[in-house]
């Protein structure tokens, strides 16, 4: 569990290189979509009789994006061996990638297990394995969050949240 | 005309003091001050948070809800400004230098009092402005044809260049972005689907709400780490009220904070921050105790706040008379305005004027309920800043969840929430603001829409907005907003350091 708390290994290269890659890689992206969507905007039809298409402003949009990431790499070639000083910082790239994945592992599973089962677990996970809070203390909190703000929500405010669809959850109305 | 306002003033006033809206105020004060108070959620993706539980409630009650959120925010920032010495959102962020050096002479909860007092005088007083230009401004709606309102999209957008911060190029990526994301889903004139993926989903587009629970909440929680915890310092009830001196101090410096908070709300494309740190620049130029500021003055504390709460006040004006969000809290609140079938601007007045006149009345009562609650309930605010970051942490996660699927009760919007997540936080890691995308992302599909329709009355003709003096006018202004960068036109250093962009 050390390692999810604690702060992530250095990289071997320097600050400024690793932003360069992420740049890059940012700028290939755009790229990729922008062709993505002139391809698909020529398809909505661009110009018709009585002026501007569906794919009309698609279109232009894709145009300044290629453009304005050109223009990004250029800046960042320019910059690249530049001023280390620009860097956020350190930042908990595995804590952050759990988090993502916990969230996603929730939102996968919260239409069979049900909001209250579903979110006591997450909230477990997040208070006693990621925030190491003590056995009572997270439970408590994991109860009132998810039966609790279920309730609230499903009782009091008239929000519906989902109920389990798997047995044998479903048995027990959860 | 001035008795045919203050009529539909008193109107305003009759709704907006019924049971139900004044519980709402309420709670919207109090929920914006959680809000304000809570490191990890700033006041973006909080008022964004709390659109889907409005959304069953009538056009009033809603906004009348997020507004005292959104200004609510402001209040709750200035508490973990003077006793945590963290600013709670940024436009609190000068107020920690006084306000801090007042705690630890124990006298915080004069700080408090001062900045509420000073926030009461500057929302009132930018409300009055928005009372008297709202009439003048609201009559032009019947004279604004969808060229008139493509001219007002343009000026809109066109302020994303001042929102821009470090780098124009980065920023127009991101309002490009916004733009595209709003491309999404059924094509508002011809009703053909654009890049739905065969999705059903989709063909309403991209929740809006989702998209801002991911880029300002998520990605937040995903970059802090769990920082050390400090406990605040809890001023007793006797330490609240203020000396005569006090009063008489703040008096000139809640005046200066008033005046330039309120212009630059006025101005689009100004962040309270700038208008919190040009106040404090004003008292240190003015006041009669400028060489004790910085260690515990009252101008220091009077002042930003006053400025602060008559910008986010002020701002509101923009939106109502011409549609144009001024910040990115302002084009949330705009997100919520239309998916209540209101249209902020001009046509606001003359087609629901109802509703506009009582979410103005509005904001005189949620000034004053935060000047009477807030004050008291400095006990339970410290007491929640007590709470270890990592439970707040766990329960921020929980609360991200529940406002994404209550969008459309779908798990849909909740993996949209984490896919921007991540994308909101590559952008903060590669320095591409998200400012932009917000304001493109609630204005781009207004702006494709009139911009179609006025192309469908000229048969395809680009004439019909050189022919229509409105038109020409508005869009010769935002072209100049547009082009300002290479005016060289000199921008505040305030503007430079913006946390907002």
């Amino acid at each position: 569990m050390e390692k999810l708390i604690g702060n992530e290994a250095v990289p071997k290269v320097g600050p400024t290189a690793v932003r360069s890659i992420g740049a890059w890689a940012a700028q290939a992206v755009l790229v990729v979509i922008a062709a993505y969507v002139v391809v698909s905007a020529r398809g909505l039809g661009v110009w018709l009789p009585q002026g501007p298409g569906p794919g009309f402003f698609p279109l232009v949009l894709a145009v300044a994006l290629i453009v304005l990431s050109v223009a990004w790499f250029v800046q960042t070639r320019r910059a690249a061996g530049g001023d280390p000083a620009e860097d956020g910082g350190a930042f908990p790239r595995k804590r952050a990638a759990v988090t993502v994945a916990s969230l996603v592992v929730l939102a996968a599973v919260l239409d069979f297990v049900g909001f209250q089962a579903g979110m006591l677990l997450f909230l477990l996970f997040h208070l006693r394995v990621m925030g190491r809070c003590r056995w009572l203390i997270s439970v408590v909190i994991a109860a009132a969050g998810s039966v609790g703000g279920f309730h609230l929500f499903n009782d009091f405010l008239l929000v519906p949240l989902p109920y389990a669809t798997v047995p044998p959850l479903t048995w027990l109305g959860v | 005309m001035t008795v045919d306002v203050i009529n539909e003033l008193l109107g305003g006033f009759a709704t907006a003091l019924s049971p139900q809206n004044l519980l709402f105020a309420l709670i919207g004060c109090l929920l914006g001050t959680l809000i304000g108070v809570l490191p990890g959620i700033g006041p973006v993706a909080g008022v964004a948070l709390l659109i889907p539980l409005t959304i069953n409630l009538e056009p009033a009650g809603a906004i009348i809800m997020l507004a005292a959120i959104f200004y609510g925010t402001a209040y709750g920032g200035t508490i973990t400004s003077v006793l945590l010495n963290t600013p709670g959102e940024a436009a609190s962020a000068i107020t920690t230098i006084d306000g801090y050096a007042m705690t630890k002479q124990g006298r915080a909860g004069v700080a408090l009092t001062i900045a509420a007092i000073g926030s009461f005088v500057g929302g009132v007083v930018a409300t009055i402005g928005l009372v008297a230009a709202a009439r003048p401004l609201g009559s032009l709606g019947l004279k604004i044809g969808p060229p008139e309102f493509f001219g007002l999209m343009v000026v809109g957008i066109s302020l994303l260049v001042a929102l821009a911060g470090k780098s124009m190029v980065r920023a127009l990526i991101s309002g490009v972005i916004g733009l595209l994301i709003a491309m999404v889903g059924i094509d508002p004139v011809a009703g053909a689907p654009r890049f739905t993926f065969g999705s059903d989903r989709l063909l309403d587009g991209v929740n809006f709400v989702a998209v801002i629970v991911g880029l300002f909440g998520l990605s937040e929680i995903l970059l802090t780490a769990t920082a050390g915890h400090r406990h605040p310092f809890t001023p007793g009830m006797r330490g609240l009220l203020p000396t005569r001196t006090d009063l008489r101090r703040s008096v000139p410096a809640i005046a200066r904070g008033t005046g330039v908070g309120f212009a630059l709300g006025l101005i689009p494309g100004m962040t309270g921050s700038v208008s919190s740190l040009l106040s404090y620049g004003a008292e240190r130029k003015f006041s009669r105790y400028r060489d004790e500021l910085g260690s515990g003055a009252v101008e220091g504390v009077a002042g930003p706040e006053t400025a602060n709460n008559a910008h986010a006040n002020g701002a509101l004006i923009p939106l109502f008379t011409l549609g144009i969000p001024a910040s990115p809290t302002i084009a949330v609140l705009m997100g919520a305005f239309l998916q209540q079938g209101l249209t902020p601007g001009p046509t606001l007045f003359t087609e629901h004027s109802d509703v506009a006149w009582a979410i103005i009345a509005s904001l005189f009562i949620g000034n004053v309920i935060l000047l009477v609650l807030n004050v008291p309930l400095v006990r339970l605010w410290t007491a929640i800043l007590r709470i270890p970051e990592k439970i707040l942490t766990a329960l921020i996660l929980l609360f991200l969840v529940i406002g994404a699927y209550t969008i459309n009760y779908s798990v849909f919007d909740v993996f949209v929430m984490i896919l921007f997540g991540v994308a909101g936080l590559a952008m903060r890691r590669l320095d591409i603001p998200l400012a932009p995308l917000v304001l493109t992302l609630v204005l781009g599909p207004l702006m494709e829409r009139s911009l179609r329709e006025s192309l469908d009355i000229s048969q395809g003709s680009f004439t019909i907005f050189l022919t229509r003096p409105l038109t020409v006018g508005l869009l010769a202004i935002g072209a100049l907003i547009a082009v300002s960068p290479l005016l060289r036109l000199r921008k505040p250093a305030a503007l430079n350091e913006d946390p907002e962009t």
